[in-house]
């Protein structure tokens, strides 16, 4: 688990500096933790199968919408679309990854979101003991990556 | 003369940025369209013939390959070159996509350079 849990982390930096050009930092007590959370997820089957999961602040989704879009401002609708790309790409960086060879291949989900008010509540899914806290550019990011046999 | 794109991506802010970056690139871009998904595309080029696709392939309703697949079966649409846009990474899949009917690939997340050179050597092989 340490493993994909480094990969995973690799990966979703990788994702957002190259997408939207937000670095991840140390994760410290001065980062905005969310009260209004969207989830992303997608799942992958193939060689390896699981799922990818990523919960954010609707604030932080809306500041990845502008980056991703270069817009002025972003709605509720955008950093929905925003988290579902942002899960998308992540994915895509981290089968490779994961593959035993360049010529694997997998079959993934479209993604989807559960949006502010359905998506878990932030302490909840940090709780689990796969997940993953990251800071970007302030705001607090969770990624869980959940492999099935 | 302008090159007329079609951009077919379920991410709207994905075909946003797309089309600001071929707003910058320095090609001489005609009109921009832009579909949800393959089944919008192929009523969009039923109706408006382009000179170039860029595709997504993991969409809702109709995939890339699905879309790909039907545009060389329609003899309005099969000689139009089709670019795939996605995060896909495995060889096999790109090179059965390449052999089914698309110019080129372009992995995601990419750079306005790399967007710039995959529309150029597409458009330049055409013309040779």
């Amino acid at each position: 688990m340490i493993k994909t849990n480094y990969i995973l982390t690799e990966v979703l930096t990788q994702a957002l500096e190259k997408m939207a050009f937000l670095t991840v930092g140390p994760v410290d007590e001065e980062m905005t933790v969310p009260d209004q959370t969207v989830l992303a997820q997608m799942s992958f089957t193939g060689p390896k199968n699981g799922t990818i999961q990523i919960l954010a602040g609707t604030e932080f989704a809306e500041l990845l919408a502008r980056n991703i879009g270069a817009l002025d401002q972003a709605d509720e609708e955008n950093g929905y679309d925003a988290l579902k790309e942002l899960c998308n790409v992540t994915c895509g960086l981290l089968l490779p990854a994961m593959a035993c060879s360049q010529k694997d291949v997998f079959d993934v989900t479209v993604p989807k979101v559960e949006p502010s008010g359905k998506a878990p509540k932030w302490e909840q899914f940090i709780e689990q003991p796969d997940c993953i806290v990251s800071n970007v550019e302030g705001y607090a990011v969770a990624s869980r990556l959940i492999m099935k046999d | 003369m302008a090159i007329d794109i079609l951009i077919v991506d379920d991410s709207s802010l994905t075909r946003k940025a797309i089309r600001r970056i071929l707003d910058m690139i320095g090609l001489d871009i005609g009109q921009t369209r832009e579909a949800e998904n393959g089944k919008e595309a192929l009523q969009i080029l039923e109706q408006t013939p382009v000179d170039l696709v860029l595709a997504d392939l993991n969409m809702p309703e109709m995939g890339g390959i699905e879309m790909i697949y039907r545009m060389r079966g329609n003899e309005a649409t099969k000689d139009i070159p089709v670019v795939v846009v996605s995060t896909e990474s495995s060889t096999t899949r790109i090179e059965g996509l390449l052999s089914d009917g698309a110019k080129d690939y372009l992995h995601k997340p990419f750079t306005p350079e790399e967007l710039k050179a995959v529309i150029t050597r597409t458009l330049g092989s055409l013309k040779r």
